[in-house]
């Protein structure tokens, strides 16, 4: 070799990173350990997807699934079941204690019962989850007579919901298997930070003619994101009845 | 740098050592309560014959390897071994086999309704040392271990009773990824991903995702099962414990097997089909020395080789992204030897 030629590196025998890292464990004379490595990885990820998904559906049935998203909509989500199950607790144990003593100084009205279960919308309730009041059960007082203004019925088997927002919206919405009347009104919803502003102005009108409940929520553009939530009472007797949770999401 | 000799040598030493505090704590359990002794000996011929302990010792290494006490996942190993073992004794009389363990199975030598009545009596006794958790680690966490035994069981039976409708069924029509999915359920669930998540919850007093173990416990487990389909076809009767070519025999759809329905010419595929759809009885040696030879000249064990060492290297890779938090200490080095051991066994 002329000592004056230029030293080169030798051109490479490849042009491109190798990304295929199951390669790394070919053995001599074979090619199908990558494609071993492959088959493992589809068949092990498909598993954990669906277990994802079951585990999803199994969680939150009534906001349809804990959000997909990133780790923060995850935690929001995990945030907004805790607080409809403390939310649903709560009122069972407000409808346990005011059934104790309304019904004995108000004559007539239906003492709250049973548990705030997840609203079906359009799917007629099912009638094993509406708790009747009966004798062998020592833990709900004996069901008050029906009046004709005051009857216990099921949950509407309709729901509308009527959102006016810029922004996605999650609603939930917890009602009690027993209402005294279809006339309700909500609370202001509120967040758990005190400086959030309420969401205010939540109109539910009733049509038992269609045997239909309408949720008006509107969301004003400077909403801050977050969880809001408020009670769901009785029109004629300011009991408990459900929840309404909406999560506003940041743009 | 430790070598795969070095390897071999730290998974056979744990595995014994494991495996020994196994047998001694399941042995108490077996003679706990001796009503019907001959009915004892029945239950107890199956654990007594031996076997690596390779499911007590990972439980046992896991709970170690993060921090717990030897004693403290004593009961759950040994509930492990038992229903391995009830699950060794369905398995055969589902499976027809002929041998375990060196030695005629249970329904060969005593009958398939005997052998069924044992199988549920060491599945009933598994239950026992989870119920004994409560008083060592706490209800909450024995209940917590127990609602992982009933997922494991749930996933193995599910697996089980893929591979059953597959023989059932005369399927052939099967792909490797049919087969890993069924090895995940009926073999990787219980021979290794329970083992590890149980240890797992053990040493960490339940303070850690489990789901993270799943991958490792899936690439380890499906090379550890196709390793052991094929020392079925390589290895001797005397060394291995199990009747030589059992599967084919069996009609089980190995890897090999499924690799060969694809690879076969369309006559030979009609013949496989037949020999596979006749009654293990109806068998005859010279069909399952055919499929035998078929198998080699189409480079089936080859590649179920070369596809177990994928699967082997996977682990690796994956133990080290699911255990890179762990101290090093002789239990996390065992657990990391696995995947090696598992394909150079014999």
């Amino acid at each position: 070799m002329d000592p004056r030629e230029r030293v080169k590196k030798p051109e490479p025998g490849r042009t491109q990173p190798v990304r295929n890292w199951g390669a790394v464990f070919e053995r001599p004379g074979g090619n199908s350990v990558p494609q071993g490595v492959e088959m493992g990885y589809r068949v092990i990820e498909e598993y954990l997807r669906q277990g994802q998904n079951v585990a999803r559906a199994m969680w939150a049935p009534a906001v349809g699934g804990t959000p997909s998203g990133d780790g923060l909509q995850n935690q929001m989500g995990a945030m907004l079941r805790s607080f409809a199950d403390f939310a649903s607790l709560w009122l069972d144990l407000m409808g346990k204690a005011s059934a104790g003593g309304a019904t004995a100084r108000e004559p007539g009205v239906t003492p709250a019962a049973g548990t705030a279960g997840p609203f079906s919308a359009g799917v007629a309730p099912s009638a094993a989850k509406a708790p009747k009041a009966t004798a062998s059960e020592p833990t709900e007082p004996p069901a008050a007579p029906e009046s004709p203004e005051v009857q216990a019925v099921a949950p509407p088997s309709h729901l509308t919901l009527d959102i006016d927002s810029t922004r996605r919206t999650e609603v939930s919405i917890d009602l009690r298997p027993r209402a005294s009347d279809r006339a309700f009104r909500v609370h202001d919803l509120r967040a758990p930070e005190p400086a959030s502003p309420r969401i205010r102005g939540v109109i539910i009108e009733a049509v038992p003619e269609e045997d239909r409940v309408t949720f008006r929520i509107q969301i004003p553009d400077d909403q801050p994101p977050g969880l809001y939530s408020g009670i769901i009472l009785d029109e004629h007797t300011g009991l408990p009845r459900g929840t309404l949770c909406v999560r506003v999401v940041a743009r | 740098m430790r070598t795969a000799t070095d390897s071999a040598v730290l998974v056979r030493e744990k595995l014994a050592e494991y495996g020994a505090a196994t047998q001694a704590r399941m042995r108490e359990y077996l003679r706990g309560r001796p009503r019907n002794p001959e009915f004892e000996e029945l239950i107890a011929d199956y654990p007594q014959r031996g076997g690596r302990a390779l499911r007590a010792s990972l439980c046992l290494a896991t709970a170690r390897a993060f921090g717990a006490y030897p004693t403290d996942a004593l009961n759950s190993a040994v509930a492990i071994e038992l229903l391995h073992n009830a699950f060794l004794v369905h398995d055969d009389v589902e499976d027809e086999s002929e041998e375990r363990r060196g030695r005629p199975t249970l329904h060969q030598r005593h009958g398939v309704p005997t052998a069924i009545n044992v199988g549920d009596a060491l599945a009933i006794l598994s239950l026992r040392p989870l119920i004994d958790n409560a008083g060592t680690l706490g209800v909450r966490l024995a209940l917590r271990i127990l609602e992982e035994a009933e997922r494991m069981a749930h996933e193995s039976v599910e697996g089980q009773s893929l591979e059953l409708a597959w023989r059932q069924h005369n399927v052939v029509e099967l792909r490797e990824v049919d087969y890993l999915q069924m090895v995940l359920k009926k073999t990787c669930w219980y021979t290794t991903i329970y083992p590890m998540r149980i240890g797992a919850l053990i040493g960490t007093r339940d303070g850690v995702e489990l789901d993270r173990y799943l991958r490792f416990g899936f690439f380890v487990g499906a090379a550890f099962q196709i390793q052991d389909d094929l020392l079925n076809l390589l290895e001797d009767e005397g060394r291995y414990g199990k009747e030589r070519y059992g599967d084919i025999w069996e009609g089980k759809r190995t890897l090999m097997l499924i690799h060969l329905l694809h690879a076969a010419s369309t006559e030979e595929r009609a013949r496989l089909s037949r020999v596979l759809g006749v009654s293990r009885a109806e068998r005859t040696s010279e069909d399952v020395s055919w499929i035998r030879e078929r198998m080699e000249e189409y480079g089936s064990i080859d590649y179920a080789r070369q596809i177990a060492h994928g699967l082997a290297g996977a682990a690796q890779h994956e133990f080290s992204v699911a255990c890179a938090d762990l101290p090093d200490s002789p239990d996390k080095r065992f657990m990391e030897a696995l995947p090696t051991w598992v394909i150079e066994r014999s």
